[in-house]
């Protein structure tokens, strides 16, 4: 990529040619933008899936709830056996 | 022409464009790290919204089940599956407030995490927290430990006077003392002060699948570690109650309310283990590397010193061809010079040491009045590796040290692959002041690390390393507390002196008894008489534990940790003392052995001098003149005169033998004075000082009554030339080895001695 190979006839030392420049930026650009992306992708799939899962607790500990409550009922005679 | 023109107009410098690159790319790794650290928080709070969920319904399809008991009638047990802890859960059983299934359940939850009774019903939804208190409301007030006990028929009235009559006299916990005389289990003293202060105990089957952890840190400081997660709440292994100003701290970190169980001190190390044992690993081989580098032997040669011995080494070759005979007399009288002066030094140390007050010294009456209240608690660290039947003998002569038990912390330091010393210990039902602690396997494996490892965790304010094979003095801890009493405060280390109890075995390690007197009872306190760095030995060396573990206590990677650790201790401004008390070792009595032991010895004093010789400038200013010239005499000296030695052996040879021409063009006149002072004078005093050595100690022992060497002993110094031919072989290793396999550990087989001969001596004393 260095610029010390052959350009039209000579060799030259003075710098990265513009294009190759241009191909760098690019691709640590691009390779920015696609952490940038998964980033974000992977922050949305989180806050689903942990609002599902808080959802499921809840409705898990409703139901805990539910069937202690029976339970006691039953020893307590509340309910028949 | 023109796409070459076009290209210098459009050209963008290296310089401008490296940085344009690197900052992106700085972003980009950034980013990374967000991403990375995202992934890592995210994973961890689903991981607890698992947890969570899993829980939930794991007891929500326990209560159907138990819901389809009841309701099938099937007749459930009602016998209580534990003793002692139903009884809370039968009375509640009886009353009709839960039934047996919900008791079995609960108590199938405490026998697995731990943790009161009541609470776990509470947790479970079979009693409300109102109907708790009030059934607790009646409950026993507290009471004392060891009324409890007796009370609770773990010991009779006459134990708990005999260990009360121990606490009056040497102070500690009626506990500790109580398990030091072997008078209840460790459980059982556990359950009873968890009952007396109204929390739980440690479950049976403790599953450390938590979803979080506490900072290694605190959780070390603290002795707290999390053991498992209720909807509501987490389970803490404690080793003592903790303190109620530290509630506030513990639940912000845990960011839930806690539980507290109590757990034994081997359970407790078990946890620690498991839990944090890559964060102690870690801390055991890396933390010196990290923190201090420049003191770390982790590089060998720096690239500065490579240069320096490059530069040495193409000037020798440069003055060779430019004038041989020359630059070898050059070169020669260099060496004589270095020969002659560490001789003198090494003398005039040696004679310092010889003086009686050199050494700190107490009676027995002195020693018999400390009062054992004042006695803080002492850890003593054994490493050891592949040593299994060294162990009985190690157990009893810990045994006889002279000192309240209920204070000791003995760690036993195993290594993972050695199987059969496991098995032994975990065989041996030995008393609860000993812990046996298994060090992970990794790289390096070297006795420091283990030391490290085995440090991270010790409940001494003191702390002593002994080898397996070790008898100490039955006062020596005694009298190194008498020592640290009666010093200034920068004395933060004290070495007892070691010799050997099988010195009569065969050549060698008569020998080697001489060379030890000499060291231990001449030079070290010579050293420390002078007020200069001490090279440690391996073995006996009691420290200040607070200073030892903020200096960053082994460096793993030094074969010999003790001398460089002797050395750090004097730069950071310590100072160490040499103690009139002996450790009683096990000399080498195979040549193979020794010179493996030997060669390690050597090479750590090269590791040693090349990690502080990085700077000698700043040396010098870390520890004076004095203590570079001493650190020289000490550590430079010893591996370089048995490298050096067999030139001028060969010379020796060659003149006497053959009158070899070159040589007296090696040896011109003031050279050959000095030289041949050296030869006559300097190998006299060399073998007299190992005598006088020896003559120091049996006249030492016969003042205060005891005999252990007789003077025959004497007469193997004339021979000692030979013993100075094993050296030389172990430095030529030595030397090899520092460059191809640094950091290996020669390990030196213990255990060759008939440990009769060690029973003969005690007989004899």
């Amino acid at each position: 990529m260095r610029t010390n190979g052959i350009i039209g006839n000579g060799t030259a030392w003075l710098g990265y040619h513009a294009g190759d420049v241009e191909e760098m930026m690019k691709l640590v650009a691009e390779s920015r933008q696609e952490v940038e992306k998964i980033l974000m992708e992977e922050r949305e799939v989180y806050i689903t899936e942990s609002a599902s899962k808080t959802n499921e607790i809840v409705e898990l500990r409703s139901l805990l709830e539910k069937v202690q409550a029976e339970e006691r009922a039953i020893i307590g005679g509340e309910i028949p056996k | 022409m023109k796409k070459r023109l076009r290209w210098q107009v459009r050209g963008l410098s290296f310089g401008q464009t490296n940085r344009h690159l690197l900052e992106e790319r700085i972003e980009l790794e950034q980013l990374q790290q967000r991403l990375d650290d995202q992934r890592q928080e995210q994973a961890a709070d689903i991981h607890k919204l698992d947890f969570e969920i899993a829980g939930l319904n794991r007891r929500i399809e326990e209560t159907t089940n138990r819901i389809h008991q009841i309701q099938k009638e099937v007749k459930l047990q009602e016998t209580v599956p534990t003793g002692g802890k139903g009884r809370m859960g039968e009375m509640l059983v009886s009353r009709g407030i839960i039934t047996a299934a919900q008791l079995e359940h609960v108590i199938l939850s405490q026998k697995q995490y731990g943790g009161r009774l009541g609470d776990i019903l509470v947790d479970m939804g079979f009693v409300t927290p109102e109907q708790m208190i009030q059934e607790m409301s009646d409950a026993r007030p507290k009471e004392r430990l060891g009324e409890m006990l007796v009370r609770s028929e773990y010991i009779t009235q006459e134990q708990l006077e005999r260990a009360l009559s121990f606490q009056a006299k040497s102070g500690g916990m009626l506990g500790d003392i109580l398990l030091s005389l072997q008078m209840l289990e460790p459980e059982e003293l556990y359950r009873a002060v968890a009952t007396q202060n109204q929390i739980g105990r440690l479950g049976e089957e403790i599953d450390l699948n938590v979803p979080f952890k506490l900072p290694e840190q605190w959780a070390q400081d603290n002795g707290v570690i999390v053991v498992h997660q209720y909807l509501n709440r987490y389970l803490v292994a404690v080793g003592d109650p903790i303190p109620v100003e530290r509630y506030a701290e513990l639940e912000e970190l845990l960011g839930m309310p806690f539980e507290q169980v109590l757990a034994t001190k081997e359970e407790l190390e078990h946890l620690f283990s498991s839990n944090y044992g890559n964060e102690m690993l870690k801390q055991s081989t890396s933390k010196l590397k990290e923190q201090q580098p420049e003191n770390s032997a982790s590089t060998t040669f720096t690239f500065g010193q490579i240069m320096i011995f490059a530069i040495v080494s193409l000037s020798i070759i440069v003055g060779l061809i430019w004038n041989v005979w020359g630059t070898i007399l050059v070169v020669n009288l260099l060496i004589q010079l270095f020969y002659f002066i560490m001789t003198i030094f090494k003398f005039a140390i040696i004679y310092l040491g010889s003086r009686t007050n050199s050494q700190l010294r107490f009676t027995p009456e002195e020693i018999a009045a400390l009062d054992e209240k004042s006695l803080p608690i002492y850890t003593i660290l054994v490493p050891m590796y592949k040593e299994a039947g060294v162990i009985p003998h190690l157990i009893r002569n810990l045994e006889r040290l002279d000192y309240p038990k209920s204070k000791l912390d003995v760690r036993l330091l195993i290594e993972d692959d050695d199987i059969e010393t496991k098995e032994l210990l975990s065989s041996m039902n030995l008393p609860a002041y000993y812990t046996t602690l298994v060090v992970p396997d990794s790289l390096p494996k070297t006795k420091p690390k283990a030391c490290n490892y085995g440090l991270i965790r010790a409940r001494g304010e003191y702390a002593v390393i002994y080898d397996a094979e070790d008898q100490p003095d039955a006062d020596q801890l005694k009298k190194v507390m008498a020592a640290f009493n009666s010093l200034p405060e920068e004395y933060v280390c004290i070495q007892a002196k070691l010799n050997y109890f099988n010195s009569s075995q065969n050549l060698l390690t008569r020998w080697f008894t001489q060379e030890y007197s000499m060291w231990f009872e001449l030079l070290l306190p010579g050293i420390m008489k002078l007020d200069m760095p001490v090279p440690l030995g391996g073995t006996s060396n009691h420290f200040k534990v607070s200073v030892l573990k903020n200096i960053n206590a082994w460096d793993p990677y030094n074969v010999t940790e003790d001398a460089d650790l002797g050395i750090r201790l004097y730069k950071s401004g310590y100072k160490t003392a040499i103690i009139d008390s002996r450790t009683w070792e096990e000399a080498n009595s195979q040549v193979g052995n020794w010179i493996r032991q030997r060669s390690r010895w050597i090479k750590g004093y090269m590791q040693t001098w090349l990690v502080h010789m990085r700077n000698p400038f700043k040396l010098i200013k870390e520890i004076g003149w004095k203590g570079f010239l001493g650190f020289q005499v000490m550590i430079l000296a010893t591996p370089l005169l048995p490298l050096l030695n067999p030139i001028f052996w060969v010379l020796i040879l060659l003149w006497f033998g053959w009158e070899a021409e070159f040589i007296p063009k090696l040896f011109p006149g003031y050279l050959y004075y000095i030289a041949g002072a050296e030869f006559y004078v300097a190998n006299f005093l060399f073998i007299f000082s190992n005598v006088a050595g020896v003559y120091w100690i049996i006249n030492d022992m016969e003042e205060k009554g005891e005999k252990r060497f007789s003077f025959s002993l004497v007469k193997y110094g004339l021979s000692i030339p030979l013993y100075w031919v094993l050296m030389s072989i172990a430095a030529i290793k030595a030397a090899w080895q520092l460059i191809t396999k640094p950091f290996y550990w020669e390990k030196t087989v213990h255990g060759l001695t008939e440990m009769n001969e060690e029973n003969l001596l005690q007989e004899k004393l």
